[in-house]
């Protein structure tokens, strides 16, 4: 199958997709090209994520545990293209996202996850590695569904060599009753890579969701993660950390819908940026009419490294019930300056402090995630990344 | 640092701004007073484009709020913009002009 994209929406290719993915067609018709008048993107520019005659590409995935033992019994771990019909629907997500509606369209690879009644991965987490050797366009779509009363982790982790890729993935997360699942979603393409991922979720009653998003790669990120909380009694974490670098633009939407009462939405994401890097976070909490009860709560802190950084936080809530709890903070700083000179005075040169410093803002988050295979694997790529941005420590 | 082509110094009216897209980044760009000026093409208050905004001498005013920026210096010249705005430097090779943008 070869695909290739152009916009205006213009899919050369598309009669030799079958009628399910025309079918996400029609809705993508519906959707016009975003523009910086639309309030979504109005801080990134959508005219930068626009495909140009690329065609849609693969890539190498690899599937398995993180520690590389065998994946437990009553797990389905897979390639998308073994997926049922569910993959090929576009879920009318509340921005009208419409590179997720490309996506139901073009997309190839992908993982397909699904985990039956009462399995647990324990201490251990699932690796998916999706990793793009060739030039073009990259649009995973992943289906991602917990059963009833498992416990389990998934890190999805997205590689690229090619520095014009142009990427948008897309998620679909479904967690069943009583479930916990936590889902790592790592962002490190190519450098000079642009991406425009989607993670939307549905979590039921009594469930448990926790994304991780970590942006540690790209030249321009604009991120959408929305849940649905369904389930009386269910509750969904969003937890970021983005650290950008050079002219790096990172724009993460959060969007928390909470459709039924008794249930709970925790949004946290840190942000650190050094060089002319800038970042955006719009996040929003939404209660539905008559959906009591409800405790809801976004965070987003920045730490600004250079004079030239620039972060946005633009936290909101639209709140149509009477008797819930819903608050949001934002704050902005950058080194504090007793901390380093403290660290200093024990014999620590002043990039180590920095280091250090910044990776204690990180694990503030991390460690919410509460998954230490998890947190050591993350902290790897973290330190890395830290070395390029904030300069290796010797 | 990327050095890229905006245009020969025929394309230039006085006082008359162009958008491009260079690198990744828009940008505008006007001849003053025989000079050629380049900016970022994003109010710093609000991310509105400010190309579309009026260029009164070297004064260019953003269309949403207001906001005045020297185009010379990038200096704040109105609120509500507090942060100066970034400024390219330019350079004239034979005919062509450049702008430079840093990593």
């Amino acid at each position: 199958m070869s695909v290739t994209l152009s916009l205006p929406v213009q899919v050369q290719g598309l009669e030799t997709l079958g009628s399910k993915r025309q079918a996400a067609f029609k809705r993508l018709n519906e959707l016009s090209f975003p523009t910086q008048k639309d309030e979504v993107w109005r801080r990134t520019d959508p005219e930068n994520l626009k495909p140009e005659n690329q065609a849609v590409v693969a890539p190498i995935s690899r599937f398995g545990m993180l520690d590389g033992s065998a994946v437990p019994a009553n797990i389905t771990l897979g390639p998308i293209e073994g997926a049922p019909d569910k993959v090929f629907s576009v879920q009318p997500v509340e921005k009208a996202n419409l590179f997720n509606a490309l996506n139901g369209v073009v997309y190839q690879g992908g993982t397909h996850f699904k985990v039956g009644k009462d399995v647990s991965t324990g201490e251990q987490a699932i690796l998916v590695h999706h990793h793009y050797d060739k030039k073009g366009l990259a649009a995973t779509r992943s289906y991602l569904e917990v059963g009833k009363h498992s416990s389990v982790t998934l890190v999805e982790y997205y590689t690229s060599d090619d520095p014009d890729m142009l990427a948008f993935p897309s998620v679909e997360v479904d967690v069943h009753e009583g479930a916990k699942f936590r889902y790592i979603f790592v962002n490190q393409w190519n450098d000079s890579a642009r991406v425009v991922p989607t993670v939307h979720a549905r979590v039921g009653k009594d469930a448990n969701f926790q994304l991780l998003f970590a942006g540690l790669g790209t030249k321009i990120t604009k991120a959408f993660f929305e849940s649905d909380l369904v389930g009386e009694g269910c509750k969904s974490e969003v937890l970021g950390i983005v650290l950008g670098q050079g002219r790096q633009h990172y724009d993460v939407d959060a969007q928390q819908n909470h459709r039924v009462g008794n249930t709970v939405s925790d949004v946290l994401c840190h942000v650190a940026l050094t060089d002319r890097a800038r970042s955006v976070f719009a996040g929003n909490i939404m209660c539905e009419p008559g959906a009591q009860k409800i405790d809801g709560y976004q965070q987003n802190r920045n730490l600004l490294l250079s004079d030239k950084a620039r972060a946005d936080s633009m936290p909101r809530l639209e709140i149509e019930a009477n008797d819930v709890r819903c608050t949001h903070g934002a704050s902005f700083s950058t080194y504090d300056a007793g901390q380093r000179f403290y660290l200093q005075s024990r014999g620590l040169t002043a990039r180590e402090a920095e280091h250090i410093l910044v990776s204690g803002f990180f694990a503030a988050v991390v460690e919410r995630m509460d998954h230490e295979a998890v947190g050591l694997w993350l902290s790897e790529k973290l330190d890395a990344k830290m070395a390029a941005a904030l300069g290796p420590v010797k | 640092m990327g050095r890229y082509p905006i245009g020969t110094t025929q394309d230039f009216e006085p006082q008359k701004v162009r958008i491009l897209r260079v690198g990744g980044e828009r940008i505008g760009a006007a001849l003053h007073e025989g000079k050629y000026y380049a900016w970022e093409d994003r109010c710093t208050h609000d991310d509105n484009a400010l190309g579309t905004g009026p260029l009164e001498g070297c004064q260019i005013e953003c269309p949403r709020h207001g906001a005045r920026f020297d185009i010379r210096t990038g200096r704040v010249l109105a609120p509500p913009a507090i942060t100066p705005l970034e400024i390219y430097t330019t350079e004239v090779d034979q005919d062509q002009v450049y702008v430079n943008i840093p990593d």
